[in-house]
């Protein structure tokens, strides 16, 4: 043994110098970095459970908004449709007073007409009638009295008349 | 073909060879003293102890650790930066092995014997690669005939080997090795105040004690006292033979931890005087790169083999119980 060099109290001196060295790296090194590799695993864990919570709380707001935004458009929508279908209404509404008012007007127009032409025709009745008289007189000079005459005026007006 | 021989390369080529060939004649190196034990420093001791070189450097690979650790762990950090980014990263890679080796359990609860054992092993290798290890000590007459003794020059208090050898008187007069005695003989030989720590095998088989002691301790906490059926098997001859090699084969392992890397260094050692004592310059580089790998390779084959040592104790052997139940079955 002691041509190898192996010797009692150098080898106790080592054996103890490795335990020492054992206990004090398990003291001052291997406790601490498992520690702090644990403690940072962990702290990356949540890091990453929360940007996942974010991330997803995003994406739930964005959702939500599109959601607004999509019925927001759609009212718009509506609500510029219905105009358009109000306005189409009171279109047609307008057109048609007008075409009942011309329609009156036209009615009225030619009811006027009308009652103007009878008025003046039964005008026209007594002046040719008055006329015919006079003219009647002066050709047979009073030959037959008033009412003969204007019997005969009569009948020729009613011959007339029945011809128109 | 024509590239590899062209002229700047053929002068580089003449270069080195004048330089390897020219400090073989113009610098020859003594070759220093290669022995097993480690050499103890003349005139220190504490207690009455000796104290020997390599307790030295072991000391100045604790130190070299403590360092080390105290500014790596100095201000931890969540985001971690420089050295404790290295020693974390070192740790961490140790754990993903260790559990690769001996599952999960075992890896966290024997963790810390085998990351001392590689750092104090690595530390202590590679402090052997640094200049002034094994060439920095105390001059002294040779105790013994085998020893290779050299005239010095001495430079005001320094001396320095020379490599003119002295021819010791008993070699001289034709081996007569016993009237030499302890008294010391002409000439000069260097105790090195530092020499690689795990070149002793006190520190090796120190490791190995532990180790294979920690190792029964393990096993009996397990799995109790009948941790020891392993080795005392009285079912039959066979598991009883089988026993007593189970026993040989934990000395064995012993013996194999602690002579693998006392050995592979040691070499390391030897190669690393020997070649510069050959050829002075630039051959030896290499052998440096080399052995920066052994004494890496080293460090992590005890730690792995620690690892898988213990974890081996600590599993009970199944087939070994299956058939004592069948047994008491019948």
């Amino acid at each position: 043994m002691e041509k190898l060099g192996i010797n009692g109290n150098f080898l106790i001196a080592q054996i103890i110098n490795f335990l020492l060295l054992l206990f004090v790296l398990q003291r001052f090194l291997y406790k601490p970095v498992t520690k702090m590799l644990a403690a940072r695993t962990k702290r990356v864990q949540e890091s990453l459970a929360e940007a996942d919570r974010v991330r997803q709380e995003a994406a739930a707001a964005r959702a939500e908004y599109e959601r607004q935004l999509e019925a927001e458009r759609r009212r718009s929508f509506d609500a510029a449709q219905q105009a358009i279908q109000e306005g189409q209404k009171a279109r047609e509404a307008i057109i048609a007073q007008a075409q009942k008012d011309a329609e009156d007007i036209r009615v009225r127009a030619r009811d006027e007409a009308e009652r103007e032409r009878v008025q003046m025709l039964a005008q026209l009745r007594t002046q040719v009638a008055d006329l015919a008289i006079l003219a009647s007189e002066k050709i047979i000079s009073q030959a037959l009295d008033r009412d003969v005459q204007r019997r005969l005026v009569n009948d020729f007006l009613t011959k007339t008349e029945a011809l128109n | 073909m024509r590239r590899l021989l062209s002229g700047r390369n053929l002068a580089i080529l003449a270069i080195l060879l004048v330089i390897t060939i020219g400090g073989r004649i113009l610098f020859p190196i003594p070759l220093p003293t290669i022995q097993l034990p480690a050499e103890k420093i003349p005139g220190l001791s504490i207690f009455g102890f000796p104290i020997t070189n390599t307790l030295i450097a072991t000391l100045l690979a604790d130190v070299t650790i403590l360092v080390l650790v105290y500014f790596a762990t100095r201000k931890m950090e969540m985001v971690p930066r420089g050295l404790q980014n290295v020693v974390e990263w070192v740790i961490e890679w140790f754990m993903n092995l260790a559990k690769d080796l001996a599952g999960e359990v075992s890896a966290r609860k024997f963790l810390p014997i085998m990351m001392t054992i590689f750092l104090l092993v690595i530390v202590a290798n590679w402090w052997e690669l640094v200049p002034g290890f094994d060439s920095i000590g105390i001059l002294e007459h040779p105790h013994s005939p085998n020893m290779r003794a050299y005239e010095i020059d001495e430079v005001g208090p320094i001396g320095i080997l020379t490599p003119r050898l002295v021819q010791s008187d008993e070699q001289a007069s034709g081996g007569e090795h016993s009237s030499g005695g302890e008294e010391s003989g002409k000439g000069y030989v260097l105790v090195p105040f530092l020499r690689a720590a795990t070149t002793d095998l006190n520190l090796t088989l120190a490791l190995a004690l532990v180790v294979m002691f920690w190792v029964q301790v393990s096993g009996v906490r397990a799995l109790g006292l009948g941790y020891f059926k392993k080795f005392f098997d009285f079912r039959g001859v066979i598991p009883a033979i089988v026993g007593i090699l189970e026993l040989f084969s934990e000395v064995g392992k012993i013996i194999s931890l602690t002579f693998r890397l006392f050995g592979n260094i040691f070499a390391g050692q030897v190669l690393i005087f020997v070649i510069p004592f050959l050829i002075p310059f630039l051959v030896v580089l290499p052998f440096y790169g080399l052995e920066v790998f052994v004494g890496f390779m080293q460090a992590l084959v005890f730690a792995v083999l620690a690892m898988v040592f213990l974890g081996q104790a600590v599993v009970s052997h199944e087939g070994g119980h299956e058939e004592h139940k069948a047994e008491a079955g019948h």
